[in-house]
């Protein structure tokens, strides 16, 4: 044991490093490992949080895009649609004004037509009326007599005959 | 002035029934600013770290990735032991390099070894006189490397040999602990004998590795700086001790770790 003694060892100084050490271990592994790993891995795992974070707002970011474009070519498609429909409806309508007018002229025209075809009747049996005076009259004047109500029927007709001919 | 290292440390004074060394009051002071750092870097702890935290961030995590590589999924475990005697140790190293200590100190009769020798006559004594009166004063220096004294690098070993057989039957239970070193089979009871033998001068080779590195050092600064010549010469000197002091440091802890590692190891 001369080596030991002469090297210095004693077991009290070895018992008061030991225990030095101990204490050093334990206050490191409290206050110094603890804390430092817990920060470490915290931001390990906040970074890796913040990666995947940043993944899914991308991928979100790009379905409202195609979302987005979905819509605007959905709402081209239906405003396409109300125009070629508003077309349609446009042309339906005013089809059928010019038709519904058609008709309104076609009936005003048959109307006049019935009329004047009335207005003529009536005017040829005016005629007809007038010239059998005037008929009567002229005879009357020429003969100097009256005539027999037989001739007088005949030359009516007759007259008739020849102006219907003129007319 | 003699260029001499005392082989063993130098007893200062006593707190009550605890003789302190100059090593042993190094050793104190290494403790506290090993503790003080640790408590300044981790009073604030935030996300973005700032000032001694990040410091102590880059030597945790530099340390731990090293130790990952080692000790794989016990790395909780082991990293604390493992930083405490890399820290300590290269502090310790660190702080026996600052000029100062080792230097300063005091002129003791080596016939006294009482605490009251600190008078202020033997330090106005010169040396020549006293060297005529045919009393070699023996130089106490007030502070010594740590490392320089054996009893610290003794203790270190042994709290680390104590550890590594505890995770050891932590990990295997206390059969499988036994396992590794009785065995039915003669040749591996052999072997096993052996490793008995073997886990003894874990110590003696632990600590005098790191006590002979550092002692060492020491001389060699002492001697350069007093036989050689003082200025810039011992400069390559304390690179180099520099350079020891962490290798040493992490020596002494890698093969701590790997101790650990082999010993809670399954047997096949």
């Amino acid at each position: 044991m001369e080596i030991l003694h002469n090297f210095g060892i004693q077991p009290i100084y070895l018992l008061a490093q030991i225990v030095n050490f101990l204490i050093i271990l334990f206050l490191l592994k409290k206050f110094f490992y603890k804390p430092i790993t817990k920060a470490l891995e915290d931001r390990k795992k906040r970074i890796e949080e913040s990666l995947k974070n940043a993944d899914l707002i991308e991928k979100n970011l790009k379905m409202t895009e195609e979302k987005s474009i979905q819509i605007l070519e959905e709402a081209r498609e239906s405003a396409q649609e109300l125009i070629t429909q508003a077309n349609k409806e446009s042309e339906r309508i005013s089809q059928q004004a010019l038709d519904e007018a058609k008709k309104t002229i076609d009936e005003a025209k048959k109307e006049a037509i019935a009329q004047s075809q009335i207005q003529k009747r009536q005017m040829q049996k005016q005629l007809e009326k007038e010239t059998l005076v005037l008929v009567a009259e002229v005879v009357k004047k020429v003969l100097g007599r009256t005539l027999k109500t037989q001739e007088k029927q005949e030359l009516t007709s007759k007259a008739i005959t020849e102006i219907t001919k003129q007319m | 002035m003699e260029a001499h290292v005392a082989l063993a440390a130098e007893k200062l004074f006593s707190i009550g029934p605890l003789p302190v060394t100059n090593s042993l009051l190094t050793t104190w002071l290494v403790t506290i600013i090993l503790i003080t750092f640790a408590l300044t870097a981790t009073k604030k702890i935030t996300a973005i770290p700032q000032g001694f935290q990040n410091i102590a961030e880059f030597m945790l995590e530099s340390f731990q990735d090293l130790v990952i590589t080692i000790a794989g999924d016990k790395t909780k475990v082991f990293l604390p032991i493992i930083a405490s005697f890399f820290f300590f140790i290269l502090f310790g190293n660190y702080l026996g390099l600052i000029p100062g200590v080792g230097t300063i100190g005091f002129y003791q009769q080596p016939a006294t070894s009482n605490s009251s020798s600190l008078s202020s006559s033997s330090l106005s004594l010169g040396v020549e006189d006293l060297r005529a009166e045919g009393q070699l004063p023996v130089f106490v220096p007030f502070f010594r490397s740590i490392n320089s004294d054996l009893n610290t690098t003794v203790a270190l070993a042994i709290v680390s040999l104590v550890t590594t057989h505890y995770l050891s039957i932590k990990y295997l239970g206390l059969s499988g602990y036994i396992a590794k070193f009785l065995s039915l089979n003669p040749i591996f009871l052999f072997v096993g004998f052996l490793e008995i033998i073997g886990e003894i001068t874990k110590i003696l080779s632990l600590s005098f590795r790191l006590f002979g590195n550092i002692f060492a050092g020491e001389v060699l600064l002492a001697t350069a700086s007093t036989k050689l010549f003082a200025f810039i010469v011992p400069i390559p000197f304390y690179f180099l001790e520099i350079l020891i002091g962490f290798v040493q440091a992490l020596i002494f802890s890698m093969l701590t770790l790997v101790f650990m590692v082999i010993l809670t190891q399954k047997t096949h």
